[in-house]
């Protein structure tokens, strides 16, 4: 990434958006979603296994619904790290396509990037895997709207 | 018996409770599948740790679409007539508004069901069902029992 900011300024930014992440969102802390890298515009994050999250126990499956929780989260962290200063987003919707099935015992691992940002929409795509990047479980597209630039052009 | 036998076997007896307990995921979202006018309801009980965004407050979006998508797969397992294994392959949804933190409700409808793909859409609403919360289609391909 080819920005001008101190690994300070990113020490500290990072700290505050993964404090963000894990403690301001009750449902990602209570999931045990962490957040595992960042630069402007991408996220990636993980969600260590419990057996909380498995779909048919029998088979060994994760259940593909407890990774919308994570892509959606991963989604939403990658436009917050794309907008220039903090504004408040709501996902507007998002679709999954499960490419091959994730195994129960095994972290589930998302990446997302926003790839476009208007006035008031975001764009993203995100992938989720299981340790291999190029071997993903499920592909997301979401898109996202600025929550509160709808409200500013309203008061205009 | 395998998980999906399990869940045969329950659902020959309208055991619903029995099919949920056979997903750790639905148990953990302590899911309840309710009997209803127009067929069942599905429900998420509120609990705070459901709970995306603190200042309004909202539920997870994530949560909002598992639950949903999980509520869509149980209704293409209840509504079959055959028994076969349904593994979601594509799913969407649409947030229409911001979930609060209250109980969470769906209706599916198995749109089509063939004999190996089975499309669903379901319909989340809180207190107001005539203010829906979210919107989504599911696609699951049908695969049999071993």
């Amino acid at each position: 990434m080819t920005t001008t900011v101190t690994d300070e300024d990113r020490a500290r930014m990072r700290e505050r958006i993964a404090s963000v992440f894990a403690r301001a969102i009750p449902h990602n802390q209570a999931l045990g979603a962490e957040i595992a890298d960042y630069g402007e515009g991408w996220a990636e994050a993980r969600l260590p296994f419990r057996e909380d999250f498995v779909g048919d126990p029998d088979a060994g499956l994760l259940q593909t619904s407890v990774g919308i929780s994570l892509i959606d989260a991963t989604c939403g962290l990658a436009v917050f790290l794309r907008l220039p200063e903090y504004a408040s987003i709501a996902t507007l919707d998002l679709r999954m396509e499960y490419l091959r099935p994730a195994v129960a015992g095994e972290a589930l691992h998302a990446r997302a990037e926003c790839h476009r940002l208007t006035r008031s929409v975001a764009f993203v795509r995100g992938q989720l895997h299981q340790g291999d990047p190029e071997r993903p479980t499920a592909l997301c597209t979401a898109t996202f709207i600025r929550t509160d630039e709808r409200r500013g052009k309203n008061r205009s | 018996m395998s998980t999906y036998e399990r869940i045969a076997d329950a659902l020959a007896r309208q055991d619903y409770a029995g099919m949920i307990d056979a997903v750790p995921y639905a148990r953990y979202l302590d899911m309840r599948v309710e009997p209803a006018a127009d067929g069942r309801h599905y429900r998420m009980p509120y609990r705070d740790d459901l709970i995306g965004n603190m200042r309004i407050p909202a539920l997870h979006g994530g949560a909002v679409g598992g639950f949903m998508e999980q509520a869509a797969l149980f209704e293409a397992l209840i509504s079959q007539s055959q028994r076969r294994i349904p593994r979601v392959i594509d799913f969407g949804i649409d947030y229409l508004r911001s979930a609060r933190a209250e109980d969470l409700l769906a209706a599916c409808i198995v749109v089509r069901q063939g004999r190996r793909v089975a499309q669903v859409r379901a319909e989340a609403w809180q207190s107001d069902p005539d203010k829906p919360v979210a919107a989504v289609r599911a696609v699951f391909l049908l695969q049999d029992i071993d």
